[in-house]
């Protein structure tokens, strides 16, 4: 044993030295290098969430600077334009205003669109549909009148808050007897976007140009002031996450 | 022995330090991190909260911004049928003209009856000037023919320029 403890002896130093190396090096494998990892992931997570926060801000600052009225009435208005159902009593209540602006006598108006027993969901879209992102309601009118009331309806016919589209149109003059014409015309209708986007997307403020589509739509006539409906909260776009607070 | 101890010595205190110093370090820097990614977090709790009191008005908006696009495409297939009909009839008024269709294409399809070839050829020679204004495009004569009474039935298609 005397003699173990004399060949030690000599290394003992050494030996202290050695392991404190050693220790440094297991700190490091096992402790700084996970810190460090841990440090790094954290600094880029905290990052992305800077940018993140950044851009609530903006959506924040952005949204406290609109006037909830303003766009409530804004909306309204484009509603009108193209509502976000079919609408049917509008359509009608447009067309009876145009005709008895222009003058002219409807004999008949007639809907070649599935009846409202098919949902939405279950009716295919066309292509031409899918690239205005709206459902057309195509119908046709047959109406009576001289031709300045004709001429009259579709004048009015293109420039009234209810968008119609004119697809095709016949007019028939007789050599005795009214003018008859019939008008094959596309009413438009597009529901709520169904979902609103995450809550960190930003949200750019209204552009000069949609703004003037905005003025332009306002400046269209209603025929009716019927046609300014108000907006049910559930038909508008549901949250993104329903579970958010 | 003595140098390599002395070295390993040097060596080892200068290890030892180098970890503290790099631990003191590390430990600094995360706890830094650590409390900006908390306050970061919380920042964006309060703003979520906040942004969730405004979501009817988000929603509006959204909607709005959703309208503007449809109608903007809508907007630019509007055709002024009125002015068409205008043009047509500067082809031939009543009782000149019997007939017009706009076709879903966007063609125009006139018919016309003249009591005489000369009526016929006038309208011809509209169609032309007014092709020439580019108020139209494409004029066809689609069919010509002549009735016992010497009457002509004449029939044009074109496609107005908006």
């Amino acid at each position: 044993m005397a003699s173990v403890q004399h060949i030690i002896r000599p290394y003992k130093n050494l030996a202290t030295y050695v392991g404190i190396i050693l220790s440094c090096a297991v700190a490091i494998i096992f402790g700084l290098f996970p810190v460090y990892r841990t440090t790094r992931d954290l600094y880029f997570q905290s990052t992305d969430l800077s940018q993140k926060v950044t851009k609530l801000k903006e959506k924040l600052r952005m949204l406290q600077g609109l006037d909830e009225d303003i766009v409530r009435d804004q909306l309204l208005s484009l509603i009108a334009a193209i509502p976000q159902e079919k609408s049917i009593p509008t359509l009608f209540t447009t067309v009876e205003g145009v005709s008895a602006q222009a003058g002219v006598t409807v004999s008949e108006i007639s809907f070649a669109a599935g009846g409202p027993l098919a949902t939405e969901a279950a009716k295919r879209q066309t292509i031409e549909e899918k690239k205005l992102g709206v459902t057309i309601l195509p119908f046709t009118l047959s109406m009576e009148g001289e031709l300045n009331t004709i001429r009259s309806f579709l004048d009015i016919a293109s420039n009234v808050r209810r968008i119609f589209r004119i697809r095709e149109f016949t007019l028939t003059i007789p050599e005795t007897g009214v003018p008859k014409s019939q008008v094959e015309i596309d009413g438009f209708f597009s529901p709520f976007p169904a979902s609103i986007a995450d809550v960190s997307e930003t949200l750019a403020p209204l552009t000069q140009k949609e703004e003037e589509t905005v003025a332009k739509v306002n400046a269209i006539p209603l025929t009716s002031s019927a046609q300014l409906e108000s907006i049910p909260i559930s038909a508008l776009p549901p949250k993104a996450d329903p579970f958010s607070p | 022995m003595a140098s390599v101890e002395t070295q390993f010595r040097s060596i080892s205190y200068i290890v030892l330090i180098v970890t503290l110093v790099t631990g003191f370090l590390l430990g600094g820097s995360y706890i830094i991190v650590r409390q900006r990614f908390s306050s970061l977090e919380n920042t964006r709790k309060k703003l979520i909260s906040q942004l969730n009191a405004q979501s009817t008005k988000e929603s509006m908006f959204i909607a709005l911004k959703d309208r503007i696009a449809i109608l903007d495409k809508v907007f630019v297939m509007l055709r002024p049928l009125a002015t068409t009909l205008d043009t047509t009839t500067s082809i031939a008024a009543p009782p000149l003209l019997t007939s017009l269709t706009y076709e879903d294409q966007g063609r125009m399809v006139v018919m016309v009856r003249t009591p005489s070839i000369d009526e016929a050829l006038t309208v011809v020679g509209a169609v032309s000037t007014l092709a020439a204004d580019q108020q139209l495009r494409v004029p066809q004569l689609q069919s010509l023919s002549m009735d016992k009474d010497g009457s002509i039935r004449l029939s044009v298609s074109f496609y107005p320029v908006f």
